[in-house]
């Protein structure tokens, strides 16, 4: 499966971005942040630094109090949820507990940002078959998620979040539920997917033993302060 | 691949709401049918009754009587009351036909009128007495008041009765709606992440609800349809003969279909609402 992306700006750029939830304190402060097409990217920082807060931003459940979001090129503005929902359709996230339809199938779960989308199950199966496959998930179509195990897991959330092939992939601790090894194969496989799909991909981890794995740009959060540590 | 339902199964609040709303739209279609039924016969009986008069004459020779009051304005026919009639109205509260053949038991006319004639009754008894009758004539329409009075409370109070049970209806959906929703809140997320638009989330929801509420309604509905046929021919031929019966028709039918449309509508509206709103608390 080859996808790429044409998009001459950035995917994502944050300009000045900040978030109170009460008018003195800010969760996150004046952000800067430009990922470009088929960039990797780690967000790195302490718990309670505000990613989860800045994630929510970039996948517009939030809202900033101050600053400009660009999107895909589009300004995050005034949008409908609709529109919101449109832009959505172009990030895949993956999240540490990721939640599943338990009642579907892999293959079925898998598939659901297409039926979303309103493609017809027809239509998308060799696709699903194929990126299932891909993550090496290939014996696992008929099986239901509470079968797998908790990196078979992580894998299929990758499926799921990639199969409608997103500008955009948010990774949100993607290993913190994992062994080490198993976190570096994960890792890997981020890696091997933006190689080769081309999609631009946000990896956020505060194991500091994996930001070693990659030589990518690492931005670091602090005290809701985003800093670039290491520029690729 | 097959597209199976995005959500699944629940049978401790399905079951639940099925078994309530089935309750409650049997309530509402039983005393709609009942009010309708009811107001319908008493109705019709009213009309029937508002240009009637009976006219009873003491004197034991009353040969003329009933041309004479049939020659009087107004009136459009007069007919003697048959004795066999007569006995089978007084037997049950008085006594056998062969005491009742022994009292002096008055001659009884059945008059219909024109009811855009004015006075016909005073005038029927002026001619009576003119010809020196010992009649007394009373006209029905006295007594369609009091029933016109009893309809318009029996209206009020079904009405009252089915407003009550929508509301509660109404109450029971929405409970239902918000914790079906609540116990399959990630799922409403999981598409939300997915990038399902609201549209798409809440007809997953509704969906399902409508339909579940919709063949409950109408399982309620059709049940209370029975429960009136039943009723219906088991008193039908107790009754008395001068009492409206309680006769449903195929306007009650209508009742049956339209219960669970709106049963279903209400259903729509809130859980559309309820799930809108989950969403929104989600982001």
């Amino acid at each position: 499966m080859d996808f790429n992306p044409v998009i001459d700006e950035p995917t994502l750029r944050l300009d000045q971005v900040s978030l109170r939830y009460k008018p003195s304190q800010a969760v996150l402060e004046d952000i800067d942040l430009v990922l470009e097409p088929g960039s990797f990217s780690f967000l790195s920082g302490p718990s309670g630094a505000g990613k989860s807060s800045l994630l929510e931003l970039i996948y517009l459940a939030q809202k900033p109090s101050s600053g400009t979001i660009t999107l895909f090129g589009e300004r995050v503005f005034n949008q409908s949820r609709n529109e919101l929902a449109r832009l959505r359709q172009r990030i895949g996230i993956v999240f540490q507990d990721q939640q599943f339809l338990d009642h579907l199938t892999v293959s079925q779960n898998a598939a659901l940002r297409l039926r979303v989308k309103g493609r017809k199950s027809k239509s998308y199966t060799d696709e699903v078959e194929e990126m299932l496959v891909s993550v090496g998930l290939g014996k696992y179509l008929s099986s239901f998620p509470p079968q797998l195990s908790a990196g078979e897991r992580q894998r299929l959330a990758v499926a799921c979040a990639l199969v409608s092939e997103p500008d955009l992939l948010i990774a949100d601790e993607p290993t913190g539920n994992v062994d080490p090894s198993l976190a570096s194969k994960l890792l890997e496989l981020y890696v091997d997917l933006n190689e080769r799909l081309g999609t631009t991909v946000l990896f956020v981890t505060h194991n500091t033993n994996l930001l070693s794995e990659v030589d990518v740009t690492v931005y670091r959060l602090e005290k809701g302060r985003l800093t670039v540590e290491n520029t690729s | 691949m097959k597209n199976p339902s995005i959500l699944p199964r629940d049978p401790s609040h399905e079951t639940a709401l099925f078994i309530v709303v089935a309750t409650i739209s049997f309530f509402a279609a039983l005393a709609g049918m009942i009010f309708k039924s009811t107001y319908d016969s008493a109705d019709q009986w009213t009309s029937e009754v508002e240009n009637q008069i009976t006219v009873r004459i003491l004197n034991s020779d009353q040969n003329n009587a009933e041309s004479l009051i049939a020659n009087v304005d107004g009136v459009i026919s007069a007919r003697e009351v048959e004795r066999t009639e007569l006995v089978g109205l007084l037997e049950p509260s008085i006594a056998s036909d062969e005491v009742i053949s022994s009292l002096p038991v008055p001659a009884l006319f059945a008059v219909t009128t024109d009811v855009t004639v004015p006075g016909v009754a005073d005038a029927i008894e002026t001619a009576l007495l003119n010809r020196n009758y010992q009649a007394s004539v009373t006209s029905h329409s006295a007594r369609s008041e009091s029933i016109r009075w009893s309809l318009n409370l029996l209206s009020t109070t079904s009405l009252a009765i089915i407003g009550l049970l929508t509301a509660s209806a109404i109450g029971i959906i929405i409970i239902a709606t918000h914790s079906s929703v609540v116990s399959r809140r990630h799922i409403a997320k999981v598409l939300y992440l997915a990038g399902a638009r609201d549209g798409f989330i809440i007809r997953v929801f509704v969906w399902r609800f409508c339909v579940n509420v919709f063949l409950a309604s109408l399982l309620g509905a059709l049940s209370a349809l029975g429960v009136i046929f039943l009723v219906v021919h088991t008193i039908t031929s107790s009754v008395e003969w001068w009492l409206p019966l309680l006769t449903p028709e195929l306007d009650d039918f209508l009742i049956v279909i339209v219960t669970p449309f709106v049963a279903s509508i209400i259903a729509l509206v809130t859980a559309r609402s309820t799930v809108l709103g989950s969403l929104k608390k989600l982001t």
